[in-house]
Parts: structure tokens; C-alpha cells; sequence
């Protein structure tokens, strides 16, 4: 059987800068594969190569065994594409939209209503085809988009971030309906996807960086490459960041993560043997690696410099007063529009620590978020932040707290010193005590280079660093994060985390807000927030249906216990 | 049905179902026309009216009173006697009165012993088009005045010359019937590179336009069933604003509908695909508004000869309105509308639209091709 795709010696200019940069790979016919890069690395441009849409500059593409160019109508009449967005047309219905997509491509009216059928249940949108297009909840939109293209049964589909931005339980149903896809109706796939959990379950990865291909093969393979130069090291919450940045200034480590109760430490090679003062103090041993370990390691082997993770002066931010937690709430409660939507909330978080908040997007979430921010008065309880009563001394508990509400520079067309300084003045800062803070977070940030490029032009990890600075610059007890990580790519998620073990290890509190398991395990405490309250700590965690028992309002979230609930095997050291 | 015909049918329904659900496309296209057209056609007035004006008299004598009276009387003017000259001065200064009649000392005595009165008019030069009337009025009512008076000192004269004025086409001189053809290719203008870019703007950002361009349907078959069923939807347009002009608006209409359709079809695909053109150029919606106001509406407003008359222009200016649509539409509008079917008027005016509509298409399937493909 011919593969389903083969791209050689592919190259994609625009402007004259390569976004795509000598890129081969052979996907084999039924597989399903995707593509991994940071924002800006490629993705959207090798998949609308893929489809026909882009032509190379140099090299080719072949789609079973026909050539994307010279062939372009055999190939478009067997390819269904799902572009970014939400690609379907909101005004019209479930079925207006699919009976477009058949219509284009020709499909047959009596064969019409048969295929219709089976495709609404593949993509699980029975009951939904009356339903205008703009009524759906995103991830049913995600669905009428895949379902539009499959509307001629084409034999590779092409999808390009199909699961951004939905929460864990409908991107794990989403990717059993591809994988039934690939299995069931041997329709051979290629996504791109930000998300190492999902990339861990396709048959093959492509990693991009910058245009160039960094790494590519079965998840497994990869993985277990970067399992040889792996440990895990035991460590305690009170001094884990500590012993991080430690081990950071090793000899042969390029990466530690910090996980909840390990660091998990990658070496430059397999044989390299960790610090004896290290090995001998600690308890170490093998690990179970993810998928952007194995990225971590492919970059280093190839010269990839990537950001080192930052030391923040400590003396930098003024500690909170002398025992008064970062934040700490107090039977909270508040309403909108006559409806409770989050009550009894009780949230402590010390200075240095880090507790996540994790559950499924919804009101309550935001409602909670712009309690904590002042933008909303709550009906009843008490917000402090840093020692501050939020509702007495508004201005003076705000002046404690910073929110990070996106990864991206705040300002794209402003440098990122122009950000400091206008964060800094509007955070009411006398210019003698502004400029060493913003000299000195710069040079802490690694932004001392990129200090007068216009930020929208950085790299997304450098755009997280300039939000970050922006945050810290008016020297908060608490950084708030919402939920702007959605959209990063892995390495770039590993950066947030290890910039906010050094957030927390300069001795401010965190607070994230997230509905990734993942997350979760890097946090000091994480809760389980339900709708519209925190229904418990995410550890000890019972079994999945004892957890399912103890959340029945929220499937979402009993889904999520029940994930904390399964051994994980980024724990191995227990 | 061939395949590609099938796909365009499809492709058209899909626009008129989208544009049927969408309040904002369909108030964009027909409402809004319809009531911008009928605030211009009553609310905007190049004609002069009552513009204040102050009539200094020094000295009152029956000669000066006679001539006052005359600018009392004329509908032009609202007239204000004034007797202290510094006050007089002073309100023309802060533009309370629009031009000062004086007549001081020396026109009461001239006026009496000569019958050759010196009259001096000030006008407020701010707004030349209000200075010219009140001067020309002043002059002319001052030597009616005069000459009534020499009249009166002889009757019964035979040898005066009387002139009887007679404007064609637009006898009242009401400049609403200049104005509304302009209007109309003006909102068309507008509107109809507005519609089409927003809305192919808006399929890029929402990654639709993709989806369909991955499917055999061609980036060209889905830009002309976009101007095919926007062509309709803006002649729609100009038919309902054609029955508002005539019907509620009362503008004549005196040639015939062959011309004018010929016009509306020509002028409306120009729009579309200056519309299209801004839209493949521009990223997103916003970026396309932008363009589109520079480059339709600008253009329209002032290089048609709505507003400002060409034929004062310097040369570089008019060849430059030669590329504007709106400038031959405005003066198919004005011909048919005003005067009738004059085919030496209107063939070439025709002719610069087909040039116009043909470039402007082949433009948008050049930039297609390469922009998309």
C-alpha cells in the first residue's frame, strides 16, 4: 500500500524567510499522526502545504502517491481539510453546512442520506442538525467541521488544531472519534495539536521548530530515548525549587521539571550519572518520560539553544507582612443575575506557594477569577491579598496582586522595556525605585537582549516572559494565572512552569487556574473546583467510581478525579 | 448540471442563506441606504436660505427705508436693522450676521441729489459659497432699487429692457435633485465594497473560507458566486433607493430604466470587486473597513462631482476621477434622471464603467490566482 503522505526536501518561503525548512517525513496509509511546534514553528503552514492550499517553494508533497501540485485536483477530491477556527458558517445549520460540503465535492444524492447518517454518528452530532451552526458549544462545532469533511469519505483527513481550547474530557472523546476514524473507517490522519497528551496517542509525531524538523517517529521511540537520560529525584515540597535551580547549575543536566513530589532531571546523555552529593542525599531512579521530554532532549541534541529557567532576586518583591498569607479567602460567595455561581469558598495561599485551582471552564471559574481581581463584589465572604482586606482597602490589596489573564505580550507594538515602565508607572512606582526593579527583571528574565524589539515579534516563550515581567514588576504578594496556556506549546508550558517555581521560590504566592491534570501535578496543593465550589483537595485521590460518587454534578470533573485517580506515570518513584 | 455549476449554485445559496440570517448584512444593504438617503436627500441643502444680514443705516430717510425694505422682503436674507456702526461691524466680525449692508451718510444725500447712491456691502468671506449669494443678491437688489427709482422719476418709458431667467432641467433650482443622484452613488459606493469585503474577510478569519477552498470548488468559483449573488443583492439596493428618489423624494425622472439598468449593473459589479480586491489584500475586518473607506468612499465623495464640481478641477485631479466609478455613475444618474436619454452623454459614460467593471473583475482573478493559489 503507498503512504499516505510523503513530504521531501520540503521548503516553504514567505518573504524570503523559510518557514518551512527541508521537512521530510513518510506517513504510512491508516495512521494517525500529528504535528508539534511552537506558535509561529510551521504547523498551519505544513498542513495547508499538505492540502494543496500553499505550494513549495522547494521539494514535494505526495499524497498517495500523487503529487500536491502538479495533481492538484486528484488530491483535493480525496483529502478533507479542517482549517483553524471554528470552519463552519455560524448562520446556517448542522445540516446546511454538511449538505455545502457534500455539494462541492460531488457526492451523489442517493447515496446522500446514508452517508449523512453515518457520519452524524461518527461525529456524534445526531439530534443537532436543525441546530443553527452559532448555538453549539465549541466542541460540538469542532465536530460539524470534522463531519463537513468527511463528507466525501476523503482518505486523509488534514486538521489543524481541532482540539485548541476544549477542555480535557471533550479532547479525549474527540480523539477516540479519530482514532475509530483511522481504525474503523481506515481514513489515514494528520493534525497538528499543542498537546503532549494527545500527540502521545497518535501513531507517529512530527516536531517543528522554526520551520525546521527537529524530531519525528512513533511517540514511543521518542519517549523511550529520552527515558535513558532521565531520573527522578525524590524531593520535598519546602525544597524542591531549591533544589532545582541546584541541579540546574549541574554539569551534563540541561533540564529539570518540577513535579509535585520529584524533580524529573534530563542529563545530555544516557550515561551520565548524576552529582554524588546529589545522588547520595537524594533517592533517585529511573523515570517514566512524556513526549516533551523527549522534545527537550531532540532540541539539545541538535543545538537548539532554549531560555534557561530564571533566578528572581529574592529581595527583589517585599514579602508580605510577617504571617499573613499571599491570599487568603474566606467563605465566599457571589451571585449574577440573581444565580449563585460560586459559594463557600475557602482558599489560602502562603507566600513561595503555588496551589492550583483546577476544574472545567464555566462561570463559576471566571466569576471566582474576577472576584479575585475586584472586578466583581462578592455577596458575602472576605478576599485578602498579601494581609489586605480587597473590599476595605481595594486599591491597596490590588496593588499586591498581579493577574496574568494571557501568555502573549500585553502590548505587541510596545517594547517590552515601554511595557515595564508603563506597568510600573501605572502601578504608581517613584521613578527611583522603577528603574533598578525593571533593569533588574530584564536582566532576570533574559529579556536584557530583546529589550527594544517590538514584543509582538518575540518568541512565544520570550511574549510569556515580557506578561510575566509586566506581573512582577509592580512587586506582587500573589500572581494570579487564568487559564492563558492553552494555546502554547509544550515547551513552552514546561518554561511557564519552571519560571513560576521561581516566581514562588522569590517568595510569592501563585494561584493557577487550569483544567489540566498535568498542571496539577506541579502545584504545591491543588483543588477541585466543581461549578461552583472547591469540592476538595485533588490528593489523596479514592478510586475513579468513589470520585464520580463524590462530584455527580459535574461529568466533567468526575472525569477529572477519576484521571488523578489512575496511577500516573510520571510518578514512578512511588 | 456540470460539476463546477453545481458547485456555483451551491456556493450562491450558501451566500443567500447566510445574508438572510444575518440582520446586520441585510440592514447594511437595504434599511441603511434607504434612510441615509432620505436624511441627505431633506437634511443636506447647497441652497442658501435666511442667512442673517445686518443693514447698517445711519441716517433713516425714506430712500433708506425703501431699500431695506427690499432686503426684508427677499427670502434669502433675514434682515436686521442696525443703527450703531461699531455694534454692526461687530456682529459680522463674530459671524452673527453673514454680510452688512451700509448705508451711511453720503448714500442718503447722493441717493437724494444724484440718484447715483453709493452702496457698500461687507460680506463674511468664511463660506465663499454663502459670500458670493449675498453679495450677488445685494448688488442686484441695489440696481433693481436704483433703476425701479429712476423708473418711478419717469413712467411710462418704453425703452427698458426686461430679462425673464430660464433654467433648464431643474427649473426650481433645487440642488435635493442635484444631490440625490450623488447621494446614490455615494451610499453605493459604500455599501457595496463594504458587503463583499467584510464578508470574504470574515471567512478568512473564522478559517471557512479554507475549508472550502481544500474542496474541488476553486478560489475563483467561490470569489464570482460571491459577486454574483452580491450583484444581485446591490441592485436590489439601487432599485429601492431609485423608488424612494422618485416616488417619496420626488426627484423627476425622465429618461428610461434601459440606461439606468445598464449603469446600476455595471456600477454595482465595479463596487463588488473593488470590495473583493480589498479583501484579498487585507487580513482582517478591520483592515478591510479601513481600506474600504479609503478607497471607495473617499474617492466617491469627492472625485464623482456630487459635491464638487470637476470642471474646476486641475487636469491631474480629472484624469484622476476617470478611474473613480462613481464619476461616470453620478453622471448617468444625473442625465437619465434630470435630463433624459441622451446617448451622446451617456455612451461614454457607459463605456468608462464597462472599461472599469471588466479591469476590476479580471483583477480579482489575477490577485485569486495569485494570492491564493
Amino acid at each position: 500500500m503507498t503512504d499516505a503522505i510523503v513530504s521531501a526536501g520540503l521548503v516553504k518561503r514567505v518573504a524570503g524567510a523559510a518557514v518551512i525548512d527541508q521537512v521530510d517525513f513518510t506517513m504510512p496509509s491508516g495512521e494517525l499522526w500529528s504535528v508539534i511546534a511552537p506558535r509561529g514553528g510551521g504547523r498551519t503552514t505544513l498542513i495547508r502545504l499538505i492540502a494543496g492550499l500553499s505550494r513549495p517553494d522547494a521539494g514535494a508533497i505526495q499524497i498517495f502517491g500523487r503529487d500536491t501540485v502538479r495533481e492538484a485536483t486528484a488530491v483535493q477530491a480525496i483529502i478533507g481539510y479542517v482549517p483553524q477556527g471554528v470552519g463552519s458558517y455560524d448562520t446556517l445549520t448542522v445540516g446546511e453546512n454538511f449538505k455545502l460540503h457534500a455539494d462541492l465535492r460531488g457526492v451523489a444524492p442517493d447515496i446522500r442520506p446514508a452517508r449523512w447518517r453515518h457520519i452524524l454518528g461518527l461525529s456524534g452530532l445526531i439530534n443537532l442538525t436543525d441546530r443553527r451552526a452559532a448555538d453549539l458549544p465549541l466542541s460540538a462545532r469542532r465536530r460539524l467541521a470534522l463531519a463537513c469533511a468527511l463528507a466525501a469519505m476523503p482518505r486523509l483527513l488534514l486538521l489543524d488544531e481541532l482540539t485548541a481550547g476544549l477542555d480535557p474530557v471533550a479532547r479525549g472523546e474527540m480523539l477516540e472519534v479519530l482514532r475509530r476514524l483511522a481504525s474503523d473507517e481506515k481514513i489515514s490522519i494528520f493534525m497538528s495539536t499543542t498537546y503532549v497528551d494527545e500527540a502521545e496517542r497518535c501513531d507517529g509525531v512530527v516536531f517543528l521548530t522554526d520551520g525546521r524538523l527537529v524530531g519525528r517517529g512513533a511517540p514511543r521511540e521518542l519517549t523511550s530515548l529520552a527515558g535513558r537520560r532521565m531520573r527522578a529525584v525524590a524531593v520535598t515540597a519546602a525544597d524542591r525549587h531549591a533544589t532545582a535551580a541546584w541541579l540546574r547549575e549541574q554539569d551534563g543536566v540541561i533540564d529539570v521539571d518540577v513535579q509535585r513530589t520529584c524533580l524529573k532531571v534530563i542529563t545530555d546523555h544516557a550515561g551520565r550519572k548524576l552529582p554524588s552529593q546529589c545522588a547520595a542525599a537524594l533517592p533517585s531512579g529511573p523515570t517514566a518520560p512524556r513526549l516533551d521530554d523527549a522534545f527537550v532532549c531532540l532540541l539539545h541534541d541538535r543545538g537548539v539553544a532554549m531560555l534557561a529557567a530564571p533566578v528572581l532576586h529574592p529581595t527583589t518583591p517585599p514579602r508580605p507582612p510577617s504571617g499573613s498569607p499571599a491570599l487568603d479567602v474566606r467563605g465566599l460567595a457571589a451571585r449574577q443575575q440573581g444565580r449563585v455561581l460560586v459559594h463557600d469558598i475557602e482558599l489560602t495561599v502562603a507566600p513561595g506557594e503555588i496551589v492550583g485551582l483546577i476544574g472545567p471552564d464555566g462561570p463559576g471559574k471566571d466569576l471566582l477569577i474576577r472576584l479575585l481581581c475586584g472586578l466583581e463584589r462578592p455577596s458575602a465572604g472576605i478576599i485578602s491579598i498579601g494581609g489586605v482586606d480587597l473590599g476595605t482597602d481595594r486599591r491597596r490589596a490590588l496593588s499586591r496582586l498581579a493577574h496574568i489573564d494571557s501568555a502573549a505580550s500585553p502590548y505587541p507594538d510596545l517594547t517590552p522595556l515601554q511595557i515595564l515602565q508603563f506597568f510600573a508607572s501605572a502601578g504608581s512606582q517613584r521613578r527611583a525605585e522603577r528603574e533598578p526593579r525593571i533593569g533588574s527583571l530584564l536582566t532576570e528574565l533574559g529579556l536584557k537582549g530583546a529589550a527594544a524589539a517590538p514584543s509582538g515579534s518575540l518568541s512565544t516563550a520570550l511574549q510569556w516572559r515580557v506578561a510575566l515581567a509586566a506581573a512582577l514588576v509592580s512587586a506582587p504578594a500573589l500572581v494570579l494565572l487564568g487559564a492563558p496556556r492553552a494555546h502554547l506549546d509544550p515547551l513552552t508550558r514546561r518554561l511557564v512552569w519552571s519560571d513560576i517555581g521561581a516566581v514562588a521560590a522569590a517568595g510569592i504566592g501563585v494561584l493557577v487556574a487550569s483544567q489540566a491534570t498535568d498542571d496539577a501535578e506541579r502545584c504545591d496543593r491543588a483543588l477541585l473546583l466543581d461549578f461552583d465550589r472547591i469540592a476538595g483537595p485533588a490528593w489523596p485521590a479514592g478510586d475513579p467510581e468513589a470520585a464520580a460518587r463524590k462530584h455527580p454534578r459535574s461529568a466533567a470533573l468526575a472525569a477529572l478525579s477519576a484521571m488523578f485517580a489512575r496511577p500516573r506515570h510520571g510518578r514512578s518513584a512511588e | 448540471m456540470t460539476p463546477r455549476q453545481r458547485r456555483m449554485i451551491a456556493l450562491i445559496v450558501k451566500e443567500a442563506r447566510q445574508t438572510a440570517r444575518n440582520r446586520t448584512a441585510l440592514s447594511v444593504a437595504l434599511a441603511g441606504p434607504i434612510v441615509l438617503l432620505l436624511l441627505f436627500a431633506y437634511g443636506v441643502s447647497l441652497e442658501t436660505e435666511r442667512v442673517p444680514l445686518g443693514i447698517f443705516v445711519e441716517h433713516s430717510t425714506p430712500d433708506t427705508r425703501d431699500l431695506a425694505g427690499a432686503f426684508y422682503n427677499a427670502h434669502y436674507f433675514h434682515a436686521v436693522i442696525m443703527d450703531n456702526r461699531r455694534l454692526a461691524l461687530d456682529a459680522l466680525a463674530t459671524g452673527r450676521v453673514g454680510g452688512l449692508v451700509v448705508l451711511d451718510e453720503d448714500f442718503a444725500r447722493a441717493a437724494v441729489a444724484e440718484g447715483n447712491a453709493p452702496v457698500q456691502v461687507l460680506v463674511d468671506g468664511t463660506d465663499a459659497r454663502i459670500a458670493r449669494t449675498v453679495s450677488n443678491y445685494a448688488e442686484g437688489a441695489v440696481a433693481t432699487w436704483l433703476a425701479q427709482r429712476t423708473l418711478a422719476g419717469r413712467i411710462g418709458s418704453a425703452n427698458s429692457v426686461g430679462t425673464a431667467p430660464r433654467v433648464w432641467f431643474n427649473s426650481e433650482i433645487k440642488s435635493r435633485y442635484f444631490l440625490v443622484p450623488g447621494i446614490i452613488g455615494l451610499l453605493m459606493a459604500v455599501i457595496g465594497p463594504l458587503l463583499s469585503a467584510l464578508m470574504v474577510a470574515r471567512e478568512r478569519e473564522q478559517g471557512t473560507m479554507d475549508s472550502i477552498l481544500a474542496t474541488p470548488a476553486s478560489p475563483r468559483e467561490f470569489m464570482y458566486a460571491k459577486l454574483i449573488f452580491y450583484m444581485s443583492l446591490g441592485v436590489a439596493a439601487m432599485s429601492l433607493m431609485l423608488l424612494v428618489s422618485v416616488h417619496v423624494i420626488e426627484v423627476p425622472f425622465r429618461g428610461t430604466l434601459k440606461p439606468l439598468v445598464m449603469a446600476t449593473m455595471l456600477f454595482v459589479a465595479c463596487n463588488l470587486a473593488l470590495g473583493l480586491l480589498i479583501s484579498i489584500t487585507s487580513r482582517n475586518q478591520l483592515a478591510a473597513v479601513r481600506l474600504t473607506l479609503t478607497t471607495g468612499f473617499l474617492p466617491a465623495y469627492m472625485l464623482s462631482g456630487f459635491l464638487f464640481d470637476l470642471r474646476n478641477a486641475p487636469a491631474p485631479i480629472q484624469w484622476l476621477s476617470l478611474i473613480v466609478p462613481s464619476h461616470y455613475f453620478v453622471s448617468i444618474l444625473q442625465t437619465t434622471l434630470l435630463v433624459g436619454d441622451e446617448w451622446p452623454i451617456l455612451l461614454p459614460d457607459l463605456g468608462g464603467l464597462a472599461v472599469l467593471a471588466i479591469a476590476l473583475i479580471a483583477g480579482v482573478g489575477l490577485l485569486v490566482r495569485r494570492r491564493l493559489s
